[in-house]
């Protein structure tokens, strides 16, 4: 369970977000959509106590995250996952290393760790890359790591940041993919995208935010699910008549 | 068996720091270390002399008992001795025959007659010899006091001097490796920062993140410790022989130094080797605590 009630957030004079309150029940997958600078980067930062809110309080699980002191904010990340929009992998190591690190902080090692990151690295198709460093990655390879990385420790709850940003359209939609599995294994999703041909693909529940404001929060996808059904039938009807000219 | 690793990783990529920490370190702990060897040594050579019978009072010839007694009355009362033993003419010949047994000419030379009387003061400090001395000086029936005043007096400045030496400049290396620890390890998290911030981002506890960190300071002590035990070795078996020579008679010291084989000596080696290591990995620790506490927040 995720619980933001009244969340402002004001970087010096700048709002990032006004009186954001939005709920999201577990096992949800959820878009946060909105143009750049809506303040989806903000709304997920504050989820994990990266950044304070400046109004209003949090709950995610059984924290109010006002009342979790330094020495626990780990805890709170173990048990959110997050993909971050910049990827945040360690340059200097392997994409074996940067996804067995989830495991490492737990404090796994051994042939169990090895065993769970090949798992994982299966899950999101990352097989062979063991060796590979993130400078010799794709843009979608380095998404693949970003998510296994984050999954990797069993969070209860996904957060990931424009993880389609700079994928073409079908490696997005792949990783998309991988984001639903990943919420059919149990865990919350929520995915902040600009990327509004993805979100009207999948149908799921969308906020959408607009200056830090949240204009709403519903149901995506009908229109476009319409809109194809609608373009086949025009097609259908195209064939027709081309038919009976044929006929 | 990770942490080494890494460690391993630091020093390859950045030598230079890496050499500049375990060389302060190893500075450190062998001057440290030789000062406290050479305390240990001076209290050891003053604790045996201290146990000797440190001042002789020789009674003349005429002198009687009552003499004697009061004597031993003055020492006595005035709270500054141990012990006190009378040894007669005939109890002083006797120690004579017995020293002299196996040079006859030496035991013919000598009757009771010559040999004085005397009183053996253990004193409860070696500091009070000379106010004891002044005390029963001129007394009736004196003859004459003697005491290892020389060797005392210096084995005293010695070992003062050694301590005072020792723990000032032990205490100033010791800031200085500390310092040295802290600033590498600072530097070692300046390269790190972004690394670490992904860790804090990704829910490692923060002993997780500090504790690679602290080890490593540590890591360099134990290396430096490790190499002084090296010097410090090679030293004390060089200066075996001139050790025996000088302090052969010091009880602690000849057990040790009687042979480079014996369980004593090798013991001595385990012990400082294990005592210079955990130093240096005490010392490094608290570089690396200090550093952390600093640059992590
Ligand atoms: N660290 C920051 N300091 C100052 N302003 C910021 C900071 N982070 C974001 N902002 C501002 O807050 C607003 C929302 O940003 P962000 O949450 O990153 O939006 P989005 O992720 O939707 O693109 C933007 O106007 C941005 O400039
Ligand atoms: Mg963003």
């Amino acid at each position: 369970m995720i619980r933001l009630e009244n969340i402002s957030k004001i970087y010096g004079n700048q709002h990032a977000l006004h009186e954001v309150s939005v709920a999201v029940v577990d096992g949800e997958f959820v878009f946060l959509i909105g143009p750049s600078g809506s303040g989806k980067t903000t709304l997920l930062r504050l989820l994990i106590k990266d950044i304070l809110p400046s109004a209003g309080d949090i709950f995610v699980g059984d924290w109010n995250l006002k009342a979790i002191n330094n020495s626990e904010i780990h805890l709170l990340r173990r048990h959110v996952g997050t993909v971050f929009q910049d990827g945040k992998l360690v340059t200097d190591r392997t994409v074996f290393e940067n996804i067995s690190l989830g495991l490492e902080i737990l404090g796994k090692h051994g042939s169990a760790l090895e065993k769970d990151v090949h798992d994982v690295m299966a899950l999101v198709g990352l097989q062979d890359f063991d060796n590979k460093f993130p400078l010799q990655l794709s843009a979608g390879e380095l998404q693949r790591t970003a998510i296994a990385r984050a999954i990797i420790g069993g969070p209860k709850i996904l957060l990931a940041d424009e993880p389609t940003g700079n994928l073409d359209p079908e490696t997005g939609s792949e990783i998309m993919g991988i984001l639903e599995e990943i919420q059919k294994l149990g865990t919350t999703v929520i995915v902040s995208t600009h990327n509004t041909t993805i979100v009207d693909d999948m149908k799921k529940r969308t906020i959408t935010l607009s200056e830090g404001n949240l204009v709403s929060d519903e149901l995506k996808g009908k229109y476009r699910y319409e809109k194809k059904h609608e373009k086949k039938r025009q097609d259908d009807k195209k064939k027709e008549i081309h038919g009976k000219k044929d006929t | 068996m990770k942490i080494t690793k890494t460690m391993w990783k630091h020093i390859r990529r950045s030598p230079y720091q890496s050499l500049v920490a375990i060389l302060s370190m190893f500075i450190t702990i062998l001057l440290t270390g030789f000062f406290v060897l050479a305390t240990f040594g001076s209290m050891s050579v003053l604790r045996f002399f201290e146990s000797k019978p440190q001042l002789m009072v020789f009674f003349n010839d005429k002198a009687t008992e009552e003499q004697v007694t009061h004597v031993k009355k003055i020492l006595t009362d005035s709270g500054k001795i141990e012990s006190t033993k009378y040894i007669s003419k005939e109890d002083a010949l006797k120690f004579y025959q017995d020293q002299n047994k196996n040079d006859p000419l030496l035991l013919e030379m000598v009757s009771s007659d010559i040999l004085p009387a005397s009183l053996e003061v253990n004193a409860k400090d070696p500091s009070m010899l000379k106010d004891l001395e002044s005390l029963v000086n001129g007394v009736e029936g004196v003859e004459l006091i003697d005491y290892q005043k020389d060797v005392v007096d210096s084995l005293i400045s010695w070992t003062n001097t050694i301590r005072i030496t020792g723990g000032v400049l032990g205490g100033i290396l010791t800031i200085n490796s500390i310092l040295t620890i802290m600033t590498v390890i600072g530097m070692r998290i300046a390269t790190k920062k972004d690394e670490i911030e992904i860790l804090k981002l990704i829910g490692a506890s923060p002993s997780y993140i500090r504790s690679p960190f602290v080890l490593e300071g540590g890591m360099y002590g134990v290396i430096g410790g490790a190499l002084s035990w090296v010097m410090l070795s090679i030293v004390t078996i060089l200066l075996r022989e001139p050790i025996m020579s000088f302090l052969g008679i010091v009880p602690d010291v000849a057990l040790i130094f009687n042979s480079l084989t014996g369980q004593a000596f090798i013991l001595f080696q385990i012990i400082m080797l294990g005592s210079l290591s955990c130093f240096g990995f005490l010392l490094g620790c608290l570089g690396g605590i200090v550093s952390v506490n600093r640059y992590l927040r």
